[in-house]
């Protein structure tokens, strides 16, 4: 399962009159992380979420290993076949608010892939251990701070072996001080060669832990490749336009 | 999570309850037996002594209900079950169908005639005195001695209705009616201070009420009203059976003596 | 006092009051039940904007709110029979009063519900169902196993105040018949010419109530808090 490649292809999207993703294809290998950059308003967290049917496509297509999904066009079936073949990590962690960290863990675990309440519950800890809070499996996220929070959720995430994960902004809504923690646990998991698909502001996630940049503007992509490609020798003048607008932001703080 | 199940079963197990209970209390109701006895259910009031009401044990009791027993008996193809409302209900009950006969102290009026079948003959003749302070010194002997007086009155009744139409043929000797929502209390202070210098009342209600011991009945009754059950204008087979009954119970005596019993006179009689 | 009240009688009449609970548990009970279930019902329709549905809800729960409820008791008293009798030709005039007053509790208190529910149901933030989603759980795992429980806690007051206002209203019951607490009260009132006493008696037992309801609440609202 893990060795599945992820093909997406043709994205169209429109709000009302407002064409947000003209056409967006996109092809990983198993273990891949994809870093996808860009101003607000480009589309990345809207494509995104259309992956996952949080918001639904005009047109595009999802393959994962070999099943295709329309993303159009879809059965409710097919839509939590997906789901449950993928995890989603949100900007604002989504934690189920009235579950402990364990709980919210096993959640996707006994509740839609079956799996035994014993099963899940030892599988859960595992994965909050992998995310460093061994000590927190009892806390309600009224407990626990953003960064511990947004850690849960993505042993939430990992825990059901997802073929991809993807991450909206995983981290645009922390304390700057707690954003390092989930920075370094997304970097293990990309060291452990987990698929992820990561919309981010953060420069050097990107190009040091990513295998793969895209930089998307007005609902296309503009130009991607590897970190170096991008980073060092950007192509589109565009692309250079806001590398440099971020150099700048970066310069004044 | 688990408060809202603890909730939804305690819900749960109250309207199993619920419908349970009805269906026994449905059931009871509509147990005619085997025999060809129909059942009548009757509208009585609750809480108008001493004609009908529910006294403390819940149990209805007093004069009208007795007479309907001593009726039920003599009717063999009749079984009464009797539900007690409150008096805003009664005649919507049997208006609407939910009772077949109504129990309030119905007084026989042209109206009340043209809209049902009133039974006879009739069990009760209420004759209506005016009353005054014990220690009242004015000679009032009937209507015509109350002119230019105070009257306490209640709306709506009939002594109040016939005080009106001899002020209507009167208008030079006018009764001075006054109008409010009388407690026996307010009666018997008023009478005494001299508030009010009469009011009218019968000698059942006179009895059992507040003014005992402090006012005294003068003259021959100003009017006498009869009474009767009322039963659905198009229900004249059960109108006829209640009819029959009544003459039985009439004839063999028992009336009078339930008056007596209940009443502390024979009121089943004409005196006008 | 004198005539009209006296302690001694005054505590003769509780336990004879008393022994109606049952019947005034049973009212509250079943209203409550149905209000749940119909407002829960109602409530959903509003939120996922059910077209047709969502109209009659809106129109329904205007009218439950805005009439005095002794008019809607005698409605359905009065009403439903005749309504069933032209639909089916079945007369359920025969029906014990207290299934017509369940029913119109329980109609009643679902107009209340309804606001309340949807109130509550539109306050859970839209990122626990989308997290739901994300998960793969279908949408009624996400109702029962996410939603509604955050929705109680938001709900839980106002529901506990509808519960308390069911028992005062229980005193309508007695209207057409039904003796209950409110109903025995009345009756003890008038046929020992002693109202002031039996309604104190009465309200000491609705006061015993409200506390235990009180506390019953408070308890319940623990349950929901999830470390808040």
């Amino acid at each position: 399962m893990a060795d599945a490649q992820v093909i997406v292809s043709g994205v169209k999207k429109s709000f009302e009159d407002n064409l947000v993703l003209r056409d967006v294809s996109l092809s990983l290998q198993s273990g891949d992380v994809v870093a996808i950059l860009g101003p607000s308003g480009s589309g990345k967290s809207t494509f995104l979420r259309c992956l996952d049917y949080l918001e639904r496509a005009d047109a595009g297509t999802l393959q994962l290993g070999n099943d295709v999904y329309d993303l159009h066009d879809a059965s409710n079936k097919q839509i939590l076949e997906v789901r449950r073949r993928t995890g989603f990590v949100f900007q604002n962690y989504n934690l189920f608010i009235n579950k402990t960290a364990l709980k919210n863990v096993m959640e996707p675990l006994v509740c839609a892939h079956r799996v035994p309440k014993e099963d899940a519950e030892r599988i859960a800890k595992e994965a909050l251990d992998k995310v460093g809070l061994s000590d927190r499996y009892d806390y309600y996220p009224s407990q626990l701070s953003g960064g511990q929070q947004q850690r849960v959720s993505i042993a939430r995430a990992i825990a059901v072996k997802p073929e991809v994960i993807f991450f909206d902004e995983p981290t645009s809504a922390l304390d700057p001080e707690l954003i390092g923690e989930v920075l370094s646990v997304m970097k293990n998991l990309a060291n452990q060669g987990i698929t992820m698909i990561v919309v981010t502001h953060e420069m050097r996630f990107a190009r040091n832990v990513a295998t793969h940049v895209v930089f998307m503007e007005g609902g296309v992509i503009v130009e991607e490749g590897s970190p170096e490609q991008i980073f060092e020798h950007p192509q589109q003048s565009r692309t250079r336009q806001f590398l440099q607008q971020i150099a700048d932001d970066a310069a004044i703080g | 999570m688990n408060a809202l199940s603890t909730a939804k079963r305690v819900a749960g197990i109250c309207l199993a309850a619920a419908t349970v209970f009805g269906l026994t209390a449905c059931g009871a109701a509509g147990s005619a037996s085997g025999e060809q006895t129909t059942t009548v259910t009757i509208g009585v009031n609750n809480a108008y002594k001493p004609f009908d009401y529910l006294n403390e044990n819940g149990d209805l009791d007093g004069y009208e209900i007795a007479v309907l027993k001593a009726v039920d008996d003599a009717l063999p193809d009749y079984k009464f079950d009797y539900k007690p409302l409150d008096f805003q209900n009664i005649i919507v009950s049997l208006d609407s169908g939910k009772v077949d006969v109504a129990s309030c102290v119905f007084t026989v009026n042209a109206e009340r005639k043209q809209k049902y079948n009133l039974t006879e003959p009739y069990h009760l003749y209420l004759p209506a005195y005016i009353y005054v302070s014990n220690n009242s010194k004015a000679s009032i002997k009937g209507i015509e001695d109350l002119a230019g007086k105070k009257v306490a009155a209640t709306q709506g009744t009939d002594v109040a209705n016939t005080l009106e139409e001899f002020n209507k043929k009167n208008p030079d000797k006018k009764i001075d009616l006054v109008y409010a929502n009388w407690s026996g209390e307010q009666l018997a202070t008023a009478l005494e201070s001299g508030a009010v210098d009469a009011t009218y009342s019968d000698p059942v209600s006179f009895d059992l009420g507040q003014l005992k011991g402090k006012a005294k009945k003068v003259g021959e009754p100003i009017q006498e009203s009869e009474t009767s059950f009322l039963v659905g204008k198009k229900d004249t087979k059960l109108a006829k059976a209640l009819d029959e009954g009544l003459k039985k119970i009439s004839d063999d005596g028992t009336l009078s003596k339930l008056s007596q019993q209940y009443l502390g006179d024979d009121y089943t009689k004409s005196v006008a | 006092m004198g005539d009209y009240f006296t302690w001694n009688g005054f505590i003769h009449f509780i336990p004879k009051i008393a022994a109606q609970l049952p019947m005034t548990l049973l009212i509250v009970g079943g209203s409550l039940a149905i209000g749940v279930l119909l407002g829960l019902l109602l409530a959903f329709v509003r939120v996922f904007s059910i077209p047709v549905a969502k109209q009659i809800a809106i129109v329904f729960t205007s009218f439950v709110r805005g009439t005095p409820e002794i008019v809607q008791v005698f409605i359905v008293y009065y009403g439903l029979p005749l309504l069933v009798q032209s639909i089916t030709g079945v007369d359920i005039d025969a029906l014990s009063a207290l299934y017509f007053v369940i029913v119109a509790f329980g109609i009643n208190t679902a107009g209340y519900l309804a606001e309340l529910f949807r109130g509550a149901l539109e306050s859970v933030p839209r990122g626990q169902y989308e997290a739901g989603e994300a998960a793969g759980l279908t949408r009624g795992a996400i109702f029962r196993r996410i939603v509604i429980p955050q929705a109680a806690k938001f709900a839980l007051p106002g529901f506990g105040v509808n519960v308390v206002y069911l028992f005062q209203s229980t005193s309508m019951a007695a209207a057409v018949g039904v003796m209950d607490m409110m109903g025995k009260a009345a009756n003890l009132g008038s046929a020992t010419g002693r109202l002031l006493q039996s309604y104190a008696a009465a309200a000491v037992l609705f006061i015993i109530i409200s506390i235990v309801l009180q506390w019953a609440f408070t308890l319940l609202d623990k349950r929901v808090t999830f470390g808040r």
